[in-house]
Formats: C-alpha cells, sequence, structure tokens
C-alpha cells in the first residue's frame, strides 16, 4: 500500500468504520511508516482543534470584524422589536 | 363511605394537587439576547457562510425564530446554547437553498492539495514534522486560531463546507451528501483533501515540518 493510499484510507476512517481488509492493510503500513502514523496523529489533532475552537468562542475575545457592524445590529433590533 | 373518609380523601387529593403544580416557568428575555449572544452567533455564521450579509440574515432568522419558539424552552441548556441549535439548522437550510449543480470532482478541484505532497509512486515528498503542542492549550491562543482560521480561509469553498459540516455539525457523510447534493465518495474525497491541505497549511503556518526527504 502506499503512503498516498494509506493516508486517504486514515481519512475515510475518521468518517465510517473500516472494513476489516482495509483495517488490516492499514494497520501493517503503519507499523512501519513512521510518516504515515504522524499523518494519522495530525488528522486527529485537527478534529480536536476544530471541537474545540467552536467551544472557545467567547463573546469578549472576538475581533472587530467577527462583530456585527452598527448598522446591523441596529436593523436587526429594529426588527426583532417589531416581532417580539 | 363515612363523613371522615370522605374529608380524609378531600385532603389527600388537595396535598397532591398542590405538590403536582407545575415548575415556575422559566422567564426569557429576548430582548437582551441580541446584545448577549449576537456577536458570537455571527461570528459563528460568518465562520460558515463567509459572507457579512447573509451572516447577519442567519443570526436574524435565528432571534426571531428563538422568539416565536421561546414557550418551548426547556431550560435543559443554556440559552446560548439552544441559540446556537437553532442558528446551525439556520445554516444547513442556507446550504440547502443555495445548492449548485453537483460537484464535478476532478474539474472543481486545484491540481495541488493533495497530489503534490506524493510523488508517482504515491509516497511522501516530505515527511510529516512532529507536532508539539496540547490541543485544550493551542485552542486558547488567538494566534493559533489565527493561523487555523487562515488555513480554513485557503480551502476551495466547497471542500471547506463539507470539513465545516462534518466537523463543526458532526454530521455524517451521508448526511452531508443530501446537503451538498454529491455522492457518498465525492464527500469522502473532499474531506480527504481538506485534512491534507489543512494539515500542511498548519505544518507550514505553525508547526514547522521535520526537514526530510520522502520515505
Amino acid at each position: 500500500m502506499s503512503c498516498r493510499k494509506a493516508t486517504e484510507l486514515i481519512s475515510v476512517s475518521m468518517d465510517r468504520p473500516l472494513t476489516r481488509g482495509e483495517t488490516i492493510k492499514l494497520r501493517c503500513h503503519l507499523v512501519i511508516c513512521t510518516a504515515c502514523r504522524r499523518y494519522r496523529r495530525h488528522v486527529g489533532l485537527l478534529r480536536e482543534f476544530l471541537i474545540r475552537s467552536t467551544l472557545w468562542l467567547d463573546a469578549a475575545s472576538l475581533t472587530a470584524e467577527q462583530r456585527l457592524s452598527h448598522e446591523a445590529r441596529s436593523r436587526i433590533r429594529r426588527v426583532i422589536q417589531q416581532a417580539g | 363511605m363515612s363523613r371522615v373518609d370522605d374529608q380524609q380523601q378531600a385532603q389527600e387529593q388537595a396535598q397532591e394537587q398542590a405538590q403536582a403544580q407545575p415548575q415556575p416557568t422559566i422567564v426569557l428575555d429576548p430582548e437582551s439576547w441580541l446584545d448577549e449572544h449576537g456577536d458570537v452567533l455571527f461570528a459563528h455564521a460568518l465562520n460558515h457562510v463567509r459572507d457579512r450579509e447573509v451572516a447577519e440574515d442567519l443570526v436574524q432568522e435565528t432571534l426571531l425564530a428563538g422568539i416565536e419558539a421561546a414557550g418551548t424552552f426547556a431550560g435543559r441548556s443554556t440559552v446560548r446554547t439552544w441559540l446556537m441549535g437553532i442558528l446551525r439548522h439556520k445554516i444547513l437550510q442556507h446550504y440547502r437553498r443555495s445548492r449548485r449543480k453537483p460537484l464535478q470532482l476532478d474539474a472543481a478541484l486545484p491540481p495541488d492539495g493533495v497530489d503534490d505532497q506524493f510523488n508517482r509512486l504515491g509516497k511522501w515528498r516530505r515527511i510529516p514534522g512532529r507536532w508539539k503542542g496540547d490541543p485544550d492549550e493551542l485552542a486558547e491562543r488567538d494566534e493559533f486560531l489565527e493561523a487555523l482560521t487562515h488555513c480554513l480561509d485557503e480551502l476551495p469553498a466547497r471542500i471547506r463546507e463539507a470539513f465545516m459540516l462534518s466537523e463543526q455539525h458532526r454530521l455524517a457523510a451521508e448526511k452531508i451528501c443530501n446537503v451538498l447534493d454529491v455522492t457518498a465518495t465525492n464527500v469522502y474525497v473532499m474531506l480527504y483533501r481538506a485534512r491534507s491541505a489543512l494539515r500542511k497549511c498548519l505544518e507550514s503556518n505553525w508547526f514547522g515540518g521535520d526537514a526530510g526527504k520522502g520515505c
């Protein structure tokens, strides 16, 4: 199995369970390939970063671009007040 | 029955009724939602749709939907979590409404992203480096989040959409198919390209690689 193919399987394994055959082939490759083991660790970390970066979305730490503009805020306020 | 029994029964019934009274209703304050949660909702929407006007509309729709559904808020989560749930639903609706033609994979994606990381035999051109750092600690650092956001921005739009649906919305591949109107195989390929491109970008912009030849 090439490293290219192994990295494809590693990615797929994050989205669905691998078949038995896929699992065995991938394990054999990972035993001998440091590069692909690192790839597996890295894409796992990526998932962790995404999960945590959503959680850390805290009002105080937002940049100006991430906030509603004055106009947008006023506009939304008017619409909400009419509805509420 | 005797009158004493009747009285006893009436007393017991009254006690039961008193104990069974409904919990005090949760008091919601929709007018404060825009102030307390508007920016966070907006920032989250912007992560997905990348267009300020669309994100503003999504925030507005979310708050209106929250006002309408205020009676159903059971208090099991915080208001922020509840509104975020509504927003996620609105984002999914937005993806469906703006659905384009099915993705022609080979034509739509630039040749690199994955292919240039491997040689013709499928071996790594550069071995991935060692990544140092703890996810909890890194996710708190603004500079790291900036690097991550930059790398997400570099992804082609459809690839990023698929990736966000998977990693932030926690949608299974079959659901992502429906939302993006592509096959399951396409979804797997898009997620693979997203991960490989992000990995490479973060390695360049943050972690640094070991200088190493392919194996």
